[in-house]
Formats: structure tokens, sequence, C-alpha cells
């Protein structure tokens, strides 16, 4: 059998009705009219400004991330503006069947007739109970997000000049999204509408929980452009439809005590941009937020509670880099507040790290833990119970002489509901136990690291107080509804010792009871010596010792010079790794082709395939760290010196080898193993793309 | 010569199912093929360039859809990192795949993962050698093997191991290495 002809049988088969529709004379007249527009778009030069009714209209090109001038030039749009909306569910929402399902056989697709009713449209009785609702607001990508285009956007490709490129367009349109709901599962999407013709759609967000209580999403869902069907990030890359032809639609699911079924579709919300505003202020906007991008929330899945994100900026600003730290410790009520305070049932003390082990959800008292383990600094903080109160807001502030001089927000979700009380613990998007939801760890940034850039140099060696400044309250979606501010130093809040270490700092904290925490900084502004580097066990037998470490940038000896710095250090993740066949000659003839590792046939390791390399503590003369590739040859695969190194950066330039190496050596391996990556016990700070397998082999053979 | 308009109107009357298997073998969506094919035709013509024919037009668009299709599967890695946010986590339902994935091999592609299944497409249907395909991937040759490597292994379920006999054979002469 001809696999050529088998793909070609089965495109064929799969794309006839494909291939009848782009025949038909409506595609050829918007090609023709996107060709035109692209052309026109062209000679413009992306710096025309076209005036539009009603709307304010800059030409603007829409590619993101933009190749340099091979990319379709994707031609001019305006921006729109439409909303805030805001739609709940109540008793007094309409009743119906939906109008249209965006899940399931009968999920909506291009061409389809529908015809929508904004606003919100209830299917089943639970769904007038569960607080459905979706806010909304046309705006641009830029404004959804804090990611900013570089000024020179670059090649993604070094080797491709003319290829991708890291720009992208701020003022492409964008809807805004705010979604919430007590339900199992939503889907969003953004429809094109050509009147009731479905022309283009784009999946905006969707998600799922196995745990009963809200759901929050949050963040830009983007406009299809016309015969988009399903692609939706072409929707960041292209010139979008006309986003005042959107319409926003959202549905809900969860169990329903009718049916018993917990796929009920509850519920339809669609917002029109065509209508007016009908929500009184803008929505406070969503960003995905690099400063903070390790403490983002979690809720039940890995939406976002907006009112949580709107207080925490508040807070935020408050507590800024440079402002006065003048709050002293105590509780701070809104006010004419007269309800309860918060009720701190457990210490916000940092401690040993072994108190990991104790925490579980429901379970008051636990110390928080600033981790050693995983290369950055982090911080869990003990559960807090109160009783009361709909969201919270922590801040971690740095203080030296009476000034704030670091500052971060540390993310905070409701886990569980325990008895009348909800149960709070600081919590991260990545790296949270999964038998625990919601408790994970929240990296802890350094004093003189400051939200968006903002405040003093990097400080100097010395003494920094730590505080933690708790906010709880209620809250709509649009109002700030505040009621205590608390300060760490309130009654049950004590302080007892931590030591934390970094990849490029040490700090160390010995405190007296009471707080707030007095930290005494060391070696942050002294360059960085490695006196801890691993300890290195020789392999016995397929078992080696392996370390985890981040991907090293391209140059002539990447490797060797991060060797030759002192890594592996003690701090990256160990491992005990099996690699098989590895030979037990380890000079420099593997420098020169030798097999470094054979695989039998049938064995398919993680690593099978990986581009890999060579590295030795001494390597004279020749390529310190040499690309090795896998091979097959009758069957099994052999893993020996060749290949395209895209390590190697192009001015290179290596003497002639003749090799001889000595010390210790390692073969890298590109990524890292799934299983170890996915295990519940590791937590990386970054995706295996961005990591590499040093593996140790052992140490040269003495030369004769 | 004919203008742009006739071209691309001869293009869709002759290549458009050719152009459409294409689209969907790279993407494994049909909506999503389309799309492919009728953003490739306008990045080709925008330009204006000599395109004398539907024949000539034809390479033209199938060369671009490749670049696009390899564009935004890296643009969407890069995305991913930069806003996640502004991704959809979910593709949405094509209803389409499901009729186009019923047969055998339609499952097992419909496995692959959008790199994988560019791989082999490159490499089977465009016949590609692996460094061509690791040149319009930009992917380390060796990136590209295990690609090919693990798809192999689960389209060889379906097609047999003979369809790939090619990709077991020695590709490097041990003893000459020597």
């Amino acid at each position: 059998m001809n696999f050529h002809d088998e793909l070609s049988r089965h495109g064929a088969d799969a794309a006839g009705e494909s291939a009848r529709r782009l025949g038909t004379a409506e595609v050829r007249a918007q090609l023709d009219a996107r060709v035109r527009r692209g052309r026109r778009a062209r000679t413009l030069g992306g710096a025309g400004v076209v005036a539009s009714v009603a709307l304010v209209a800059v030409g603007v090109w829409a590619v993101a991330p933009t190749p340099n001038d091979e990319q379709e030039p994707t031609g001019i749009h305006d921006i729109a503006r439409a909303g805030p909306y805001s739609y709940e569910a109540s008793a007094d929402s309409r009743r119906g069947d939906p109008e249209v399902k965006l899940r399931g056989d009968a999920a909506v697709m291009c061409g389809d007739t529908v015809d929508l009713t904004s606003g919100v449209t209830v299917h089943d009785s639970e769904g007038f109970e569960r607080s459905v609702r979706l806010g909304a607001e046309l705006t641009t990508l830029g404004e959804t997000t804090d990611a900013t285009p570089p000024a020179t956007p670059v090649p993604l490709d070094p080797n491709k000049p003319d290829g991708l490129t890291t720009g992208w367009d701020p003022l492409q349109p964008r809807w805004s999204v705010q979604l919430s709901g007590d339900v199992g599962s939503f889907e969003l999407v953004t429809l094109l509408m050509d009147g009731q013709t479905v022309a283009g759609m784009a999946a905006g967000t969707s998600g799922s929980s196995n745990v009963t209580g809200r759901i929050w999403a949050s963040g830009g869902a983007p406009i299809p452009r016309i015969g988009q069907c399903d692609d939706s990030l072409d929707a960041l890359s292209a010139e979008p439809g006309d986003p005042m032809e959107t319409l926003l639609v959202a549905q809900y699911w969860g169990a329903s005590t009718s049916t018993n079924e917990d796929t009920t579709l509850l519920a339809t919300i669609v917002i029109d941009p065509a209508l007016p505003p009908n929500a009184g202020a803008s929505l406070p906007v969503f960003k995905e937020n690099n400063a903070f991008s390790e403490g983002s929330m979690n809720g039940p899945q890995d939406g976002v509670n907006p009112d949580l994100m709107k207080a925490s900026q508040d807070i935020q600003d408050r507590f800024a880099c440079g402002v006065p730290w003048n709050l002293e410790a105590g509780y701070y009520p809104r006010d004419g507040y007269a309800g309860p305070m918060p009720e701190y049932t457990g210490s916000l003390a940092p401690t040993a790290q072994n108190a990991e082990e104790t925490t579980t959800v429901g379970e008051f008292g636990n110390p928080p833990v600033l981790d050693a383990s995983a290369g950055d600094l982090a911080v869990r903080t003990s559960l807090v119970a109160f009783d009361d109160g709909f969201y919270d807001t922590f801040v971690l502030a740095w203080v030296q002489d009476g000034v704030i001089v670091g500052n971060q927000r540390v993310s905070m979700a409701a886990v569980q509901f325990v008895g009348d009380s909800d149960t709070t613990s600081l919590s991260t998007a990545r790296g949270g136990d999964s038998s625990a939801p919601g408790i994970g760890w929240a990296p802890l940034s350094a004093p003189g690291a400051c939200a968006n850039g903002q405040g003093p140099d990097f400080p100097e060696d010395g003494d920094y107080q730590l505080h933690i400044v708790h906010e709880y309250g209620t809250a709509d979606a649009f109002v700030d509804d505040k009621l205590v501010t608390t300060s760490n130093g309130a009654p049950g809040v004590d302080v007892d010792r931590v030591e934390f270490r970094s990849g490029d700092a040490y700090t160390q904290v010995v405190d007296p009871a009471g707080g707030p925490w007095t930290v005494h900084v060391i070696g942050l502004t002294t360059p960085v010596t490695l006196d801890d580097p691993a300890k290195l066990i020789a392999p016995d037998g397929d078992v080696h010792q392996a370390f985890v470490m981040e991907r090293a940038v391209p140059g002539c000896s990447a490797l060797a010079d991060i060797r030759a710095d002192g890594f592996p250090h003690n701090d990256a993740a160990q491992y005990q790794a099996t690699l098989a066949g590895v030979t037990g000659s380890l000079t420099g003839q593997l420098w020169m082709g030798d097999t470094v590792a054979t695989l039998a046939a049938g064995e398919d390791p993680w690593y099978l395939g990986r581009d890999a390399w060579l590295v030795a503590d001494g390597v004279s003369p020749g390529k310190a760290n040499p690309h090795v590739e896998w091979t097959s040859v009758d069957g099994s695969w052999v893993l020996a010196e060749g290949g395209r190194d895209p390590l190697e950066a192009a001015e290179c330039a290596y003497l002639d080898p003749r090799i001889s190496v000595s010390g210790a050596v390692f073969l890298v391996i590109d990524g890292v193993d799934p299983a170890y990556y996915n295990d519940p016990s590791t937590d990386f700070f970054a995706l295996p793309e961005e990591l590499q397998t040093w593996i140790y082999l052992g140490h040269t053979a003495p030369t004769s | 010569m004919a203008g742009t308009d006739e071209i691309i109107g001869e293009l869709l009357d002759v290549a458009a199912r050719r152009l459409a298997a294409y689209g969907y073998l790279l993407t494994g969506s049909q909506h999503a093929g389309e799309e492919l094919v009728q953003a490739a035709i306008v990045k080709v013509f925008v330009r204006r360039r000599r395109i004398p024919n539907a024949q000539a037009a034809e390479g033209y668009v199938r060369a671009a859809m490749r670049s696009v299709h390899i564009d935004r599967m890296r643009r969407e890695k890069v995305w991913r990192r930069i806003a996640p946010g502004q991704v959809a986590r979910e593709d949405v339902p094509d209803h389409a795949n499901r009729i186009a994935t019923a047969d055998a091999l339609g499952n097992a592609l419909s496995t692959l993962s959008p790199r994988q299944r560019t791989a082999v497409v490159l490499r089977y249907f465009d016949d590609l050698t692996v460094a061509g395909v690791a040149a319009e991937m930009q992917l380390a040759d060796g990136t590209v093997k295990r690609y090919l490597s693990e798809a192999l292994d689960r389209l060889a379920v379906v097609v047999g191991s003979e369809a790939f006999e090619i990709e077991y054979v020695a590709v490097v002469d041990r003893e000459s290495r020597s």
C-alpha cells in the first residue's frame, strides 16, 4: 500500500464538501474582496486613518505575532466599542427553549441560520437559581492583555529574519468578557452574523469543574472573520470581521434536580453590540498580567473571579512601591460596617517546609510554607476562615525604612465551604496539589520586585519587613464593596522562622514572634557564586542521576558554559532517570561519532528522537557540547554525534576536533520526562519545552 | 494575461478539490482546511506577482498553505505563553469531522498532535525529505524524526508498517562512520 495514495484518498473523501463550498460564487466573491482589500492596505502602508459613522477608526495591521513582510497584510479595520453589558439570570428572566446550541450534535456551525434573542434565556428551572452571569465590553486586544507588543519586533526564528516575529497589534477588536455561575461547565463563542446566517465563529473560552461551587472566567473573546469557523487563534492573526456584527453567546450547564443530569443546559446569554449598554460603568477589564502570572487565581477551575481582579488591582495600587507604609497591625473596617470581622483561626507565620505534608483543605491552623525547592521563592500561607465575604485580596509588601520597596499581589481562592464558613488559602494557578484543590504555591518576589516594573531599583543587602495585607468583602460584578482591611499583626498572627533560597539569591529570615517579619537579605546584590553544586552520584546500571534545568540559550558553547558556571546546582530538580544502553566508555571518541547509547528495537522511551548534546567539564579542542542525534540502524536506535544543532549560534567556529575530555560527562536532552514533569510531587515553573534534562553519565575514563 | 479574479476562479474550478484535501490533511478539520485554502489564496494574490495561469497559482497556493499553517501553529504556541487567556482552551466541535474520520485512517490521523500530523503530511503527502520537513517546520531533524516515529506507530496499526518501510531502514551506515 502506498501511504501517499492513502492520504490522497482520505483527504479527497473528507474534503469533498469543502471543495464544493470553495467553488461557490459566494466564496469567490469573498476572496476577490479580500485580495482587493489586502492590496489596498499594502498600498496605504498601514498608516491610513479612516472615519466611520459613530466610530473612531484607526488604520492598523491586525497580525499577532507578525511576520515581517511575508504575511498577508490584513487590511484596515475600525476600532469599534460597545457596552459594557451585564446580564444575570433572575426570577424575572425569560424562559424558553434554546435558540442555539454550542455543544452536541446540533451545535451551531457556519452556515446555520439562527435567530438569537439578546439577554438571558433560562432553559431549566435550575437556571434561575445558579447566578449565571455574563458581562462583556467590546474593546481591543491591547486592553484585554497586559502583554505589550515589542517596539521592534524580532523574528521568532533568527534564521528566518523575514518570518514570524514577536510583533502583534494591540488595536485589534476584542470582546472583554467576564462570566460566572454556580454551574458545572460553560461555553462561550463569538458568532459573526450575516443577517441571521452564521458567517464565522470563534471560541472564546470554556471551562468545567468537578467541584461544587462558582465558576469564574475572564479574558478576551476573539472576533472571527467571515469564513472562519473553528480556528479561534486565527482571529489574532488576520483581519477580523466587523465586530458590530458579532453576537457573544454563552451557555451554562449543570446538574438539574428535575432531570438529575449534570449536563442539563441551564441558560443561554446573548450579547448584541448593537444594543445600548446596560451596565453603568466600564467593566474592570481582566488582563493577562505578566507581573502576576504566577499568582493568578484558582477558582474551582482556571477561571478568574472578576471581583477579585478588581479588588486586587485596587489594593495593589494602594500599596505600591514607593508609598510610605503606615498601616499598623489591626483591623480596618469600612465606615459604617458592623458585620463580622475576619477570624483568623490559623497562623499567618512562615515556618518550615515540612508543614506542607500536614496541610489539607478544611484543616485550619496550618502555617504557611516558604518553598526552597522550586528555584523560585514561593510562599504558601495558612488557611484563613471568616464568616462572610465574597472576595479576598492579599498583598505581600516588603518595607524598608517605612517605605514599601517591594509588593506582590498574592492570589486567593475560596476553595471549599466548611460549615457556615468559607475556607480560603493562598494558592497558585500552577503547582497546586490535585488532591487538595486550591492549595498550592505562590512565588514570593524578593524585595525590589514591584508590580508592573514600578518602584525602586534592586535593593541593597539589608533588613526588610514583610507585611501581609488582607482585604475581604462582598461585591457584585461592578461595585466594589470593601468591608475590612487587615494588616498582619492582628490577633492570632504571629511569626516563626523561615529560610529560603532562590537560584540567584540567598535570604534568611530569623524573626521574633509577633510580626511583622524582619527579613535579613543577604547576597542579593553580590555576584552569583554557587557554593552548592550538586553532588554527582555515579550511575547504577541504567539508573542515572538526572537534573531538570531551564533550556539553554543558543551560543557557541551554550551548555558547556552552564556547566562551567557550576550547574547543575543542588537547587535544580533532581530525580533518578533510567537511561538504557549507555556506552561505558566516556572518552573523546564520543565527540567523534562513537555511540553514546543504543536502544533495542521496540523500545520507545520519552527521550527517543529528541535533540540531545554531550557536555563534559573539560573538552579540548573542538566543539564543547556537540549535538547528538538518534538514527535507526537495523530497527534499533543509535545515539551519536550529528544532526543540526538548534543551540548553535550562527557565528560559531570550532577548532578541528582532536578531542580529549575530562571530568564529569553529561547527556543533555531537550525537554523533560513527562512522567516526572506531571508527578504530583514536582512543581515546575516552566513549560516542558522550556526545560532540559541533564543526565549524569559519569566521569571520563583515565586517559592513557 | 488573465486578471486576478479570473485566475482565482479558474484555480477554484480545477483545483478546489485538491486544495481542500490538502487543507484538511494539514489541519484535520474541514472548516479549518477551507479557511486555510482561502487564507493562502489571499496571501498569494495580495502580492502583485506574475501568475500566468491556474496551474502556476496552485503551486503558489499549496506552498502558502504550508507556511500559513505552520506559522499558525508556531503563533499559537507563542501566544499561549504571552497571554493564555486570549486563546480558547477547547476547540469548537467540528461535526463534519465526525463524518470525515469515520474511516480508520481518519481516526488514526485524528489522534495525532497538530505537529505530528503536519510532519506526516509533509513527509508522506508532499513527499519532502526529513530534512525538508524539518526546514519547513523550523525544527531539528531529530525532532521531526521523533514526531514521525510517534505518528507512524499509531498509523501503522491502520495502514500497516510496510507503508513506512523506508523509515525503518538505516539512515546512517554505522560501518561507514568509523
